[in-house]
C-alpha cells in the first residue's frame, strides 16, 4: 500500500510525465507537419503541371481565338514561369488565399471549406461504424474462440477485406437502394427539404437544433456510403483486436482475474480490452487516413457532396488551384489525425507516460 | 425558374406560372447530379428518381422492357476521327483509304447494340446543312487500291499513330480497336495511344494531335458553323486540318447573310471534306433514356432532358 503523501507525489509525477510526453509529441509533430505540408505543396504544384491537360484548352468556347487563349492564360497566371507561379501561390496560401477555382471562379478556400464538413461527417460516421462492427466481431470472436462462431467471423472478415469499398458500395446500392429501398442512393439530403442550417455540418447541426426529421434524412443518405467505407476498416479492426485480445487473455493478470471468479465476458471487457486496444488504436489512426482517402471514390459513387467528389471534378477539369487546395487540405487532415492518434497513444499507454 | 441550386448536388426548378408556352405538367422538377451510371440506374429502379439517361446500352436493353420504360433517340453528338495534316496524312490516298476501310454500320451494330446512326459528314440528318447525297461507303477493295497507288499494302503497310480516349464515350476505345483491325486488313498499321480528354484538348489547341485522333463533337444548336465550321476552319483552335483550300472555302461563309446561300455553301464544304477525306465522321450517337411508366419523356436532339417536354402518362 502506498501512503497518502507518496500516492499524491506519484500522481503528480504521472501527470507531469504525461504532460511532458504530450508536449514533446506535440512540438515534434507540429514541426514535421510544417515540413510535410511544405513537401506536399511542392509536389502537388509541380506534379499536376506535368500531368497532361491544359485547363485553358478545356475552357475555350467554339469561336475562341489565339488572343482568347493568351488572355485566359494571363488571367489565371498560367503564362508566367513555373517557379514564379509557385511563389505567387505559396505567398497567397500563407495569407489564407488559396487562389480562385478555374471552373467555378470562386475562392478555393471557400469551396474546400464548404465541402470539408460533409467529408468529415461521412468519415467520422464510417469510423464509428467500423469500430462498432469490428469491435463487436473481435469481442464475439474472442469470447467464442476456437469455435464455429470465431470461424464464421474470420470468414466474414476475409470477405470484407478482399472486396474493395467501391464494390461494397455497389452491393449496398443493390441491396438497400433497389431490392429493399430503405436508404437514399445519392446526395447528402433530400433536395425538396428546406434546410435551416447555418453551418455545413448538417448531421451535427440537425441534432443540436433537435430537427430529428432532417437528422433521419441525412443519416438515410449517409448510411450506405459510410457503411461501404466502414466494412474494410471494420474487418481490419476486428482481426487485429481479436488477435490482441487472444494474446492478452493468456497473460497472468487475466488468469488472476479468472481465478477471482469473474465471468469470461467480464474478463474480456474489464480486464483484457484496455490493454489489447492499444495496438488497434494506432492502426485505426493510420487506417482512418486511408478511409478519408477512400471517400474520393465512394462520394463519387453516391453523388455525395463532399471533398472527394469535388476532387474528381477538379482533376477531370484540370482545375489546378482547386486540386492544390484539396490536396493540401487532405494532407493537413492526415497529419492532424496522426497527431491526435499519437497524443491519444501517449495518454493511454502507461509505458510512454513514464518514459 | 431555378428555385434552388447546390453545386454538384441538384438543381430544383419551379414552373413559371407566366410562361407564354402554357403550364407544364409538373410544378417542381428536381435534377440530381449523379455521375455514376450504376447509381443513376439504381435511382430510377428504386423509385427515388423518375427519369435518367446515359447508361450503357446493355443496361438500357435489360431494363426498358421491365418495370421501366425507355426511349432512345439520335442526338447531336457525333463520333469522328480528326486527321491532322502531318506525316502520312498529307497523302490523300492514305486518308481516303482509311475512310473507305471502316465499316461504320458493323461497328454500330456489334459494339453499340445498333444504337447509332452512320454518318459521312459532320452534319447529322436533322441539320439544315445535311446532304444525304454525300457518301463515303465501306469499300475494302477501293481502300486497297488507293493504298497501292501510294505504294502501300498489307505487306508494306502505311504506319501512323491514332489517339483515343478510353471510357469517355460509350465503347470509344473498342471502336478504335475495331477500326485498327479493319485498317490492318487493307494495309494500314495504326498504333493506338490512349489519352485523357484533357490531353486531347491541350494537343488540339496547340495543333499537336497525332495524324489521327478519335473525338466526339457536340453541336446542340445544329448550325453548320458549330460543327464543320469550328472543327475544320484552320485558324480555329478547335480545328486540326489547316489546309488553305478549306480555309478559303469556309472563310466567306462566316459572314454570309443569305441563309439559303450560306447553307448551300456549307454543304459544298462538307462534300469537299468527304471527297478528300479531311476528317472521318463515324456515327451519330443515340441517347438512351430510362423512365418510370408514369412519365412520358420526349427526347431532345441536343441530348439534354428538358423538363417542359416531360408529361404525365
Amino acid at each position: 500500500m502506498i501512503p497518502g503523501g507518496a500516492a499524491k507525489q506519484d500522481m503528480r509525477h504521472r501527470v507531469t510525465g504525461t504532460g511532458m510526453v504530450i508536449l514533446r509529441t506535440l512540438l515534434t509533430r507540429l514541426l514535421t507537419t510544417v515540413i510535410t505540408l511544405a513537401g506536399v505543396a511542392v509536389i502537388v504544384f509541380f506534379v499536376i503541371r506535368v500531368v497532361p491537360g491544359n485547363p485553358i484548352a478545356m475552357m475555350l468556347p467554339p469561336g475562341a481565338t489565339e488572343e482568347d487563349i493568351a488572355r485566359l492564360s494571363a488571367l489565371y497566371g498560367l503564362d508566367k514561369p513555373l517557379v514564379t507561379q509557385f511563389g505567387i501561390w505559396v505567398a497567397g496560401v500563407l495569407q489564407g488565399d488559396f487562389g480562385t477555382s478555374i471552373t467555378t471562379r470562386q475562392p478555393v478556400l471557400d469551396l474546400v471549406l464548404g465541402r470539408l464538413p460533409a467529408t468529415l461527417e461521412l468519415s467520422i460516421m464510417a469510423l464509428v461504424m467500423a469500430v462498432i462492427l469490428g469491435g463487436t466481431a473481435a469481442l464475439i470472436g474472442t469470447r467464442y474462440r476456437g469455435g464455429r462462431r470465431e470461424g464464421a467471423i474470420d470468414v466474414a472478415n476475409g470477405m470484407a477485406l478482399s472486396v474493395p469499398d467501391f464494390l461494397w458500395g455497389l452491393v449496398l446500392i443493390l441491396l438497400f437502394g433497389v431490392l429493399w429501398p430503405v436508404f437514399h442512393i445519392s446526395g447528402r439530403v433530400t433536395p425538396s427539404l428546406e434546410l435551416p442550417f447555418t453551418t455545413d455540418f448538417y448531421l451535427f447541426e440537425s441534432l443540436i437544433r433537435l430537427r430529428f426529421d432532417l437528422w433521419a434524412d441525412i443519416v438515410a443518405h449517409m448510411f450506405m456510403p459510410a457503411l461501404a467505407l466502414a466494412i474494410p476498416l471494420a474487418a481490419i479492426i476486428g482481426q487485429l483486436l481479436k488477435q490482441s485480445l487472444k494474446e492478452t487473455m493468456n497473460l497472468d493478470y487475466v488468469t488472476l482475474a479468472r481465478t477471482k471468479g469473474y465471468g469470461e465476458a467480464r474478463v474480456i471487457l474489464r480486464e483484457a480490452l484496455r490493454n489489447a486496444a492499444l495496438p488497434t488504436l494506432t492502426l485505426v489512426g493510420v487506417q482512418f487516413t486511408f478511409l478519408i482517402g477512400g471517400t474520393v471514390i465512394i462520394e463519387r459513387l453516391f453523388s455525395y457532396e463532399g471533398l472527394g467528389n469535388m476532387a474528381i471534378d477538379a482533376v477531370v477539369n484540370r482545375d489546378l488551384p482547386l486540386i492544390q487546395g484539396i490536396v493540401l487540405l487532405f494532407a493537413l487532415i492526415f497529419t492532424a489525425v496522426n497527431l491526435i492518434v499519437d497524443l491519444l497513444y501517449a495518454v493511454l499507454n502507461p509505458r510512454l507516460r513514464h518514459a | 425558374m431555378v428555385e434552388k441550386f447546390e453545386r454538384n448536388a441538384f438543381v430544383r426548378l419551379k414552373a413559371n406560372a407566366n410562361y407564354w408556352g402554357g403550364k407544364p405538367d409538373f410544378d417542381t422538377v428536381t435534377i440530381k447530379f449523379v455521375p455514376d451510371a450504376a447509381a443513376r440506374v439504381a435511382e430510377v429502379e428504386s423509385g427515388n428518381s423518375h427519369v435518367t439517361l446515359e447508361m450503357p446500352y446493355e443496361e438500357y436493353d435489360r431494363l426498358k422492357g421491365g418495370p421501366l420504360a425507355g426511349v432512345a433517340a439520335p442526338i447531336s453528338d457525333i463520333g469522328m476521327i480528326f486527321l491532322n495534316d502531318i506525316e502520312v496524312m498529307t497523302d490523300p490516298n492514305v486518308r481516303m483509304a482509311a475512310a473507305h476501310a471502316i465499316d461504320k454500320q458493323a461497328i454500330i451494330d456489334r459494339l453499340l447494340s445498333g444504337y447509332g446512326v452512320k454518318i459521312d459528314t459532320l452534319q447529322t440528318p436533322e441539320y439544315d446543312a445535311y446532304d444525304a447525297s454525300v457518301s463515303v461507303p465501306y469499300d475494302e477493295a477501293k481502300a486497297v487500291e488507293l493504298l497501292a497507288a501510294s505504294g502501300f499494302g498489307p505487306d508494306n503497310p502505311v504506319k501512323f499513330k491514332i489517339q483515343t480516349t478510353k471510357g469517355f464515350k460509350p465503347k470509344d476505345y473498342e471502336m478504335i480497336q475495331a477500326i485498327v483491325g479493319l485498317w490492318r486488313k487493307v494495309g494500314i498499321e495504326a498504333e493506338i495511344e490512349v489519352y485523357e480528354i484533357a490531353k486531347h484538348y491541350e494537343l488540339r489547341a496547340a495543333d499537336q494531335l497525332a495524324p489521327a485522333a478519335f473525338y466526339n463533337w457536340g453541336n446542340s444548336v445544329g448550325d453548320p458553323t458549330t460543327s464543320t465550321g469550328f472543327a475544320m476552319f484552320g485558324p480555329s483552335p478547335h480545328s486540326v486540318w489547316d489546309g488553305e483550300d478549306l480555309i478559303g472555302m469556309i472563310g466567306p461563309l462566316w459572314g454570309e447573310a443569305d441563309e439559303a446561300k450560306r447553307i448551300e455553301g456549307w454543304k459544298a464544304v462538307d462534300k469537299y471534306i468527304a471527297e478528300n477525306a479531311l476528317v472521318i465522321p463515324l456515327l451519330q450517337y443515340v441517347q438512351p433514356i430510362l423512365h418510370a411508366p408514369g412519365v412520358v419523356v420526349t427526347p431532345h436532339a441536343s441530348g439534354a432532358l428538358l423538363p417542359h417536354l416531360m408529361k404525365r402518362a
